[in-house]
């Protein structure tokens, strides 16, 4: 059925039927898991009493005596669970948080589970499992000892009935008062990965416990869903609901095939907004639920211009969006710690508040861009279910590209993410301070597991590294070129579990060559992208001093003759007679994997013809310019390196960048004015793009301009000081 | 009422201010020296920052900022306090001077070394003021940062939103902190100048006085020095942001801007001269009125 999927998903964009969608039942796989879940709400505890019906098909090669569930609640139980020892230090303050809410904790218990078999229902034990790190504390997965083996083919059927508590937001779930944003709320199965999916080498389960840095893993299910809250409050949800009747509270009916979990909201006080729309790739026509904050109506326009694009761009460039539905959910402030969540047809954007209404930062996209970025995520998570957990890059640093994509598309590259005070705010940059702030180790990428980067390092790493990987990709090899291997990867991936290296055969196969080989070493080889003019010195060209053999004989400079005979010993190619400019190279070489491969290091002098031809000599005499530029020692990211001397002649260097460092020296009648290396800004991933490019004499006015506002700023500080001290 | 001093007076006010002027360029003139000569040597070789026409955006800002600011730091740091040191001294000595009837016929050095000479010779007292504003503005930014965080832990817990959390609070306390910072300023102004008239009298007897002076004349005595200071520190800190928002983009461009920034640092020393030409008035007329014999 998978495949029936792909070749409907291939047939839309061949055959151009995008004039007739298709509904999402025509297009969702089968699949061979089956929730049936009921729950019931009691805001003012904050508690969830529900019952669950798990059917899951055996796919496996063997019969199963156990299964893993995941009860990512109890995170949230005390401070000494996995999340909290690795994740909770580094979102907030712990000790402030617990001033506010004493009582934030929340928590997930099954009360009971039994194996359905035929009529009878056998009781199951069941007991934590901490196969990561092994904390006692961690009650995140538990492994269920089933009282009867699942046959391969057979299914299994557990009954479960749990009893929850939200926390007070923390991360992702939880709420209070009026809101809750329920989610990672039920004993969830965890994933069975068959032999040679992502590279296992043996069947086995997928899951973890819940780790602090990373997020989620299942397999794709049908999800049927009553979910019971007060009368008069709104509730929205993963899939399309119906009401069902109930004399007291209300209780709404959700269904959601081929999704891999399923989240709701519960609140008072929230509205909404509902519209339909069809993406331009394509896909079912969907229907959009905006649930908001009484009061932030206004900013409505704003989310769907965004969301609207996003859609589009994604649909285009890499596959039509499969579902019908799709919830979004803007936070009031207060729940800021649910915003910025992606579920299967569910997301929470950045919190919905005047704040970001005001003239300040009225320009800055926040709300557009995490819109963006959640939306990317029903591709890069939904429906190309990676592991996050052991591999984070493939849905945050893949999505945070197209968040690239879309934002630049949208708004231009020039101010992408809007501006502050008239001064542009621009992704790359952003993206490129923020990852070269980190002082931690660059770790190789593809390394996993996810939640095992050095400490505090995750954002950077997972986020915007592999983002400003693809970005370079992108502008060494075209947009089009990574987008059609990106669609390749959507067609045969969607629906299943893709690795990293699944992406990358995709794009060794349907991506121009190179790409696949300049990708993997992005994702393998570790430590800082850095491309950097080092030093860039210019000298008068004097006689050597001592014996010279010239074409008219040997001539002896002294310190007393030297300036009689100014052209003693020089190259005659400094001459430029024929117009070529001679570029003397010290390439040191470089050498990998031992002996294998190697290149010796060399002195090349190539006559190389300028870019740009030079203008009217000017000054007597020759110059001597020299430079050093320093790269990463990659073997795949070559650069241009581009020489402008003062008259006006402009030459290029292609470097393929594979030794450490390069050295360049010029005897020309002018000298060298300015070095740039990677002069169009190609290698995004270089995080450091300041010190691409020197010149030999500092800007006067930047440098008078600057200086001085700096002196003036330390003197309005004094000031102030010595006024009312 | 418009009150003017005497031409001798004038004559003063101008030494005073072009002795403030003197103190506030020397402050500036090594962090000046320091960051040009930090970004000759670094940052002014990058065409990355030097490129870029008008408004740097927000993120080559930061690395300007990132580049330049630790050596500068120390600098300023350094600079900032011998300036305090030194505008110690200037303020007795200028009390001092003000207090009396005024020289003719006095160069501009030897006045100058006569206004630092005589505040040296209260330096104990400044020492004590100085102290005792300090201690008073760091209990008012901690009682403040408590007030707001009982704010933001309070809007939490009902829900208020971002604007009102995040928005307001901060705003509020960093209004009321400078408030704050400008009332203490204004006591330790005039505690300094009543001390030094009274002639090495002590810090609780000046306060007594200066309570007494404030109650008659709120409106000249604490308002004043408040509102003008408050609005000469944000009408010099509007400068220089204008400054950042339509740089010069040549040397032609650059000199006006630098003029314009040397006008306003003498309108900060000239609204100092007179604030405290005003207070040694108000404490002159005051002691007349009550019989309270002042130094001659």
């Amino acid at each position: 059925m998978l495949r029936w999927f792909s070749v409907c998903v291939a047939a839309w964009c061949a055959a151009g039927l995008l004039a007739n969608p298709l509904r999402a039942e025509e297009v969702l796989p089968e699949t061979s898991v089956r929730y049936r879940l009921g729950v019931e709400l009691t805001p003012q505890t904050r508690h969830l009493e529900g019952w669950e019906v798990l059917t899951w098909t055996n796919t496996a090669t063997s019969p199963i005596h156990r299964v893993p569930m995941h009860l990512h609640l109890n995170a949230f139980s005390h401070l000494d669970t996995t999340w909290m020892r690795e994740g909770a230090l580094n979102r907030f303050p712990v000790e402030r948080f617990l001033e506010v809410h004493p009582d934030a904790w929340g928590w997930i218990e099954p009360e009971a589970i039994w194996q359905v078999v035929g009529e009878r229902r056998r009781p199951l034990r069941w007991s934590p499992v901490q196969p990561d790190d092994g904390n006692p504390n961690d009650r995140t997965l538990i492994e269920v000892e089933l009282a009867e083996p699942v046959l391969p083919g057979e299914d299994l059927v557990l009954r479960v009935e749990f009893e929850a508590r939200l926390p007070i937001p923390i991360a992702r779930t939880g709420g209070r008062d009026g809101f809750f944003l329920v989610a990672q709320w039920f004993p969830k199965l965890s994933a069975l990965e068959p032999a040679g999916q992502r590279g296992v080498a043996a069947e086995r389960w997928g899951g973890h416990q819940f780790h602090g840095p990373t997020e989620f893993f299942a397999d794709f299910a049908d999800f049927d869903v009553t979910i019971t809250a007060p009368e008069g409050w709104l509730i929205a949800a993963t899939g399309r609901g119906a009401r069902e009747e109930s004399a007291t509270k209300q209780t709404v009916r959700y269904t959601q095939r081929a999704a891999h979990d399923f989240a709701f909201v519960v609140g008072e006080g929230l509205e909404e907004q509902v519209e339909r729309y069809a993406p331009r790739g394509g896909g079912p026509e969907v229907r959009i639920r905006t649930v908001y904050p009484r009061g932030s109506g206004q900013l409505a326009p704003r989310w769907r211009e965004a969301l609207h694009h996003a859609m589009d761009v994604l649909g285009e460039r890499v596959g039509p969006y499969p579902y019908s539905d799709l919830t979004v959910v803007m936070p009031p402030s207060w729940a800021a710690r649910t915003s910025g969540m992606e579920y299967p047809t569910f997301l929470t954007g950045l919190i919905a508040d005047p704040a970001l209404d005001h003239a300040l930062v009225r320009d800055v996209r926040l709300s557009e861009m995490v819109l963006i970025h959640e939306f990317g995520h029903q591709y890069f998570y939904g429906t190309l279910a990676t592991h996050e957990q052991e591999e984070a890059l493939l849905d945050e640093g893949f999505n945070s590209y197209w968040e690239h994509v879309v934002l630049s598309s949208l708004y231009g590259s020039e101010a992408s993410v809007g501006s502050v005070l008239g001064r542009p705010l621009e992704w790359t940059a952003m993206r490129q301070w923020r990852s070269g702030l980190a002082r931690d180790p660059r770790e190789a990428l593809g390394k996993r597991p996810s939640w095992l980067f050095y400490p505090g390092s995750w954002a950077s790493q997972i986020y915007s590294r592999p983002a400003l990987l693809l970005l370079t990709a992108e502008r060494l090899f075209g947009a089009e070129a990574l987008h059609g291997a990106f669609a390749a990867y959507y067609r045969r991936w969607a629906f299943k579990h893709p690795g990293l290296d699944d992406f990358l055969a995709v794009v060794e196969e349907a991506g121009p060559p190179g790409m696949a080989a300049m990708l993997r070493e992005g994702f393998e080889r570790s430590g800082q992208v850095d491309y950097r003019v080092e030093r860039v010195t210019t000298e008068l060209w004097r006689p050597p001093l001592g014996r010279v053999v010239t074409p008219d004989g040997p001539v002896v400079v002294t310190p007393e003759n030297r300036d009689q005979r100014p052209e003693v010993g020089l190259d005659p190619t400094a001459r430029e007679a024929d117009g070529r400019v001679m570029m003397e190279i010290m390439d040191p070489g470089w050498v990998r994997h031992g002996e294998a491969r190697r290149a010796d290091g060399a002195v090349l002098r190539e006559a190389v013809e300028p870019e740009v031809a030079p203008g009217a000599r000017g000054g007597d005499g020759f110059v001597v310019s020299e430079a050093r530029v320093r790269g990463p020692g990659w073997d795949h990211l070559p650069v241009s390196v581009v020489f402008a001397f003062a008259d006006g002649a402009v030459v290029r260097d292609r470097w393929d960048g594979r030794s450490d460092w390069r050295a360049y020296r010029f005897v020309r009648p002018a000298p060298l004015v300015r070095v740039t290396v990677d002069p169009e800004r190609r290698i995004a991933v270089d995080d450091r793009p300041d010190n691409n490019a020197l010149s030999v004499r500092a800007d006067p006015v930047r440098v008078a301009d600057w200086g001085m506002w700096l002196g003036a700023a330390a003197q309005w500080i004094a000031a102030g000081v010595l006024l009312w001290l | 009422m418009v009150v003017t001093p005497p031409s001798g007076a004038l004559r003063l006010l101008g030494l005073l201010t072009a002795l403030r002027f003197f103190v506030l360029a020397m402050t500036a003139a090594p962090v000046t020296l320091v960051a040009i000569w930090g970004i000759h040597r670094g940052v002014g070789h990058r065409p990355y920052l030097t490129d870029i026409e008008g408004r740097l955006p927000i993120f080559h800002a930061l690395r300007l900022l990132q580049a330049t600011s630790p050596s500068l730091i120390v600098v300023a740091v350094v600079a900032a306090v011998g300036a305090v040191v030194v505008s110690q001294l200037l303020n007795a000595g200028a009390v001092e001077r003000l207090s009396r009837p005024p020289r003719d016929r006095e160069g501009f050095l030897s006045a100058a070394a006569g206004i630092l000479t005589h505040g040296l010779s209260h330096r104990r007292l400044l020492m004590k003021v100085l102290l005792g504003e300090v201690c008073l503005i760091a209990g008012g930014a901690l009682a403040l940062a408590a007030a707001l965080q009982a704010w933001v832990v309070h809007g939490h817990q009902v829900g208020w939103t971002a604007w009102a959390t995040w928005g307001v609070g901060p705003a509020a306390q960093g209004a009321l902190g400078l408030c704050w910072v400008a009332l203490v300023g204004a006591l330790g102004h005039w505690c300094r100048v009543v001390a030094v008239m009274d002639d090495h009298s002590g810090v609780r007897r000046a306060l007594r006085r200066v309570a007494r002076v404030w109650r008659r004349h709120v409106l000249s005595a604490p308002a004043l020095f408040v509102v003008v200071t408050l609005l000469v520190q944000v009408g010099s800190g509007a400068a220089l942001a204008a400054w950042r928002q339509w740089p010069p983009s040549s040397a032609a461009g650059l000199a006006p801007v630098v003029g314009g920034w040397c006008v306003v640092t003498l309108g900060h020393a000239a609204a100092w001269a007179a604030l405290t030409w005003a207070a040694v008035r108000l404490v002159t007329q005051t002691s007349r009125r009550q019989g309270v014999a002042h130094r001659p």
